[in-house]
């Protein structure tokens, strides 16, 4: 939709600046507020946008999509709107973000990876042959028909070397459910997630279609994903184009596993951890539980939450691309380094995340806090491999 | 961004990073919720230290530009519209709880400090505030306070200003100066009994000067809450008789209750999600929904306070009085602070949401509810009002509010006609509008004692001579 059929929504804002705050722990919420901090980063200085650019008191241009731009697409000021605009937010978002796309006004930094995803099919510039490289010597191997399941990774875990040892981590474990399952390597195509969150609908659609092509083609019917953003786009906007599958977050499926007593831990992870919700697991897909119930059952693991936890999480700041454009930096008041900061602040020693892009920006916060003696950022699907002693 | 040589001065003061002038920038700070014209800044500036408030006072004054605090944006009654332009100062980074003292019973918070925070970090050593009723929990404490908001423990405090115990305030010329206990003591405990200069800060709508830091009462926090309800079986055409309202009087005599609020029957439904327009009033509903809440630190205490307050009702009723109890256990369960109010500015599909609120006599409130009524009626929007009883007193908060349709003009005409109706009824009442929108302020000046705005005039102009500070509030 374009912004055009928002006409009479824009104006539903209450301009409260409820958005602004988590629930009742009355933290921030919006991550390019903390950044930012002017009024037009948050959802209610958006709305004052979109009506602006609506009734003409505001220009298209450049410098709007800068501001608008920076933004996660973290869903934190849906959550915490008290009013009926609340359904129509990340909407209007999109159709912004679809309308700077059509008038060529994207900054430069978004133009650069949506050109990376139409040229290589993906934003890492590497060969589309690459893609299941980091599977070499391992037992996972490609999707045969009649395979149970779909191991989708991504492109971060196909090309990111952090991402890679997560991929790794996922399949080890995986193998060791003796699970009937396989990779698509080359014939993976990027899941356009972030694609779609920046507005390049036509790209995106292409993505999904060929994605969607190959799976029939293979007779695939259940998918377990590495990444939230995968999860989020298979699930919600694949169906779209026809593309109707079984799929879970690996978290998801590895719980059902454990609730089964198909998975049982040998061994002991002595550590307290804390927990950080992936906002397209979380927030976009209302699943919260399936990693805090995995960390439970594994022995040793001492689960405490942080402050803002659950549909008040927030957001690691790589969310709506940024995790490829890096338009909110890593200045001290960047998001994943107050969220390094707060999840350090619980006295964990482990921050578990389950989402390769919160794994990354996290991790990379870590050094530049110099908190890397004091907490470590683990997949989920590593501290499993522990407990299941798969570790090399 | 044109960076012109204003720009690049304010920059200088809070770094470049913290300010702006793109349009996109200015329109976000040019409105607020209620009907009041928007009008543009031509910067904002992102301030983080009272150095930096300071320096963009010394040079507005020295360029002749007008300085509009703001601090948590739910800004009502157009009071932070910059109707001459002139720089913002966003003051919401500025959120540190700067002391909590459980010795003396107060504590001291910057002006980017909202109700929800407040209460959170008071809810951990088993403290609370009086905590703004209306505005959402991102909602700033200090302009509530300043400005004579009022809280959800109105009934047993008073209203919130008279919770201040001090504060640090950066005069129109830069300097800086402590009002209230903290200008003397190292304790911000009471702004008496030194002579009380805060009253140069507050109901200002900051046009004085800037407050930097605000002292204000703590209480311990009861564990126990409950809650009576009671309808008032009227008439649209006499919601409030004089017999009603002297028993409200009783109720709030009895200094039992930490709140005694009342709503009109459509602002209950609206509550309930009802969207407009609503159906006719079914025969057997109250006109009036009121609500006695009260708090204790034991079971026995808050059992016996609710039995007493319920005995006053029962009392009513066995008088002759139009009551029957009503259930109240969902208010029982809402906390403070509460999305709950705001969802009326969705009743009309409009989000936006104008008011005139005011401190009236309650005895007063039989004419002035009817009259209300007549002019919802008139406009034909669904009667909302609200009523609270402040401390022990006779006197209390009487609220129009008016949901509107931000995106339609003839709603805004009509709540813009409604809002000056409103304010003549409150002044016929003998009230007194708080948060007031410069027409407002006009009309009381216009029935009030000329040497008081004369008096007004001259603090302004003494304090101010520039006429920097949020100019054309206060009907001035």
């Amino acid at each position: 939709m374009s912004l055009e059929d928002y006409k009479e929504i824009v104006h539903l804002c209450r301009l409260c600046g409820n958005c602004r705050q988590a629930g009742s722990t009355y933290l921030p919420c919006c991550p390019a507020g903390e950044r930012f901090s002017f009024d037009e980063y948050y959802s209610r200085g958006k709305s004052i946008i979109a009506k602006g650019l609506l009734n003409g008191n505001l220009s298209w241009s450049q410098s709007i999509a800068n501001s608008v731009y920076r933004c996660t697409l973290c869903a934190a000021c849906v959550e915490q709107c008290p009013v009926s605009y609340k359904d129509s937010i990340l909407e209007i978002y999109h159709a912004l973000r679809e309308e700077f796309v059509e008038r060529s006004l994207v900054p430069k930094e978004i133009r650069n990876f949506l050109e990376d995803i139409q040229k290589f099919g993906n934003p890492f510039r590497e060969g589309k042959t690459k893609r299941g490289d980091w599977a070499a010597g391992t037992k996972i191997r490609h999707y045969q028909k009649g395979d149970a399941f779909l191991y989708y990774v991504g492109c971060i875990g196909s090309y990111d070397e952090r991402g890679m040892e997560i991929a790794q981590s996922l399949g080890n474990v995986l193998l060791s459910l003796g699970l009937s399952f396989g990779i698509l390597g080359s014939e993976e195509g990027c899941d356009g997630n972030e694609v779609n969150g920046l507005g390049e609908k036509g790209l995106f659609e292409l993505l999904a279609k060929d994605n969607i092509d190959t799976f029939k083609r293979l007779d695939i019917k259940k998918i377990i994903t590495l990444s939230p953003h995968a999860y989020n786009a298979i699930k919600n906007d694949y169906p779209q184009y026809d593309g109707n599958f079984e799929v879970m977050h690996y978290t998801q499926f590895l719980r059902d596993m454990i609730k089964d007593k198909k998975i049982v831990f040998p061994k002991d992870v002595d550590s307290r951890v804390t927990y950080h919700d992936p906002c397209f697991l979380g927030r976009y897909n209302n699943e919260y539980d399936a990693p805090r119930e995995i960390l439970r059952e594994i022995p040793g693991v001492e689960l405490i939450e942080m402050e803002r936890n659950r549909e008040n999480s927030f957001c690691c700041g790589g969310g709506g691309g940024n995790f490829y454009t890096d338009l909110f930096g890593s200045e001290e008041n960047s998001p994943a380094r107050i969220r390094i900061r707060e999840a350090h602040a619980t006295g964990a020693k482990i921050l578990a995340v389950a989402c390769p892009t919160c794994m990354t920006m996290l991790e990379d916060a870590l050094k530049v806090e110099d908190l890397e003696q004091e907490i470590s950022v683990l997949d989920i699907s590593e501290v499993i491999e522990r407990a299941l002693g798969l570790e090399n | 961004m044109s960076e012109d040589r204003v720009y690049k001065l304010i920059a200088e003061i809070v770094g470049p990073e913290n300010v702006s002038n793109e349009p996109y920038s200015l329109e976000c700070y040019a409105r607020d919720s209620t009907t009041n014209k928007a009008s543009l800044p031509n910067y904002i500036a992102m301030a983080t230290t009272v150095e930096q408030i300071q320096g963009l006072v010394r040079l507005a004054n020295k360029e002749r530009i007008p300085l509009i605090p703001v601090a948590g944006m739910s800004n009502t009654g157009g009071l932070t519209i910059p109707v001459e332009g002139g720089i913002i100062i966003d003051l919401h980074k500025m959120d540190k709880i700067i002391e909590i003292n459980t010795d003396i019973d107060y504590a001291i918070v910057e002006p980017g400090v909202t109700i929800g925070q407040i209460d959170a970090e008071l809810k951990k050593i088993g403290y609370w505030v009086s905590l703004p009723v209306g505005p959402p929990g991102s909602a700033g404490l200090l302009p509530g306070y300043i400005l004579h908001g009022y809280g959800h423990l109105g009934g047993k405090y008073g209203i919130n200003s008279e919770q201040i115990t001090g504060a640090e305030f950066v005069l129109p010329d830069g300097e800086l100066v402590r009002l209230g206990g903290g200008a003397v003591s190292p304790y911000w405990f009471h702004r008496t009994p030194i002579p009380d200069l805060l009253g140069l800060a507050l109901g200002w709508q900051g046009s004085t000067g800037i407050v930097t830091k605000l002292g204000i009462n703590i209480y311990k926090r009861p564990k126990f809450k409950d809650a009576v309800g009671w309808g008032i079986f009227t008439s649209h055409e006499e919601p409030l008789p004089e017999s009603c309202a002297r028993f409200l009087l009783t109720i709030g005599r009895s200094e039992l209750a930490y709140d005694i609020s009342g709503h009109s029957w459509g602002a209950v439904q609206i509550g309930k999600g009802l969207k407009y327009p609503l159906e006719p009033k079914p025969e057997g509903d109250p006109e009036l929904y009121f609500a006695a809440t009260t708090y204790a630190f034991t079971e026995e205490e808050i059992s016996l306070k609710k039995k007493l307050i319920e005995r006053l009702i029962k009392e009513g009723i066995d008088s002759g009085l139009p009551f029957d109890f009503t259930d109240v256990t969902g208010r029982i369960k809402v906390e403070m602070p509460t999305k709950y109010a705001l969802k009326y500015s969705d009743h009309r599909g409009g989000g936006g949401l104008d008011y005139i609120g005011s401190i009236t006599p309650v005895i007063n409130w039989t004419k002035g509810i009817k009259r209300l009524n007549e002019i919802f009626d008139k406009f034909d929007f669904t009667p909302y009002i609200r009523l609270s009883i402040y401390r022990g007193t006779l006197q209390g908060m009487m609220r129009a509010l008016m949901p509107y349709n931000r995106d339609d003009e003839k709603d805004v005409d009509a709540v813009q006609k409604m809002a000056r109706e409103v304010v003549q009824v409150v002044l016929d009442c003998g009230g007194l509008i708080y948060k007031a929108p410069s027409f407002a302020c006009k009309a009381m000046w216009e029935r009030g004692d000329p040497t008081f705005l004369k008096l007004m005039k001259l603090v302004k102009q003494t304090l101010d001579p520039n006429s920097i500070m949020n100019p054309g509030r206060l009907g001035m």
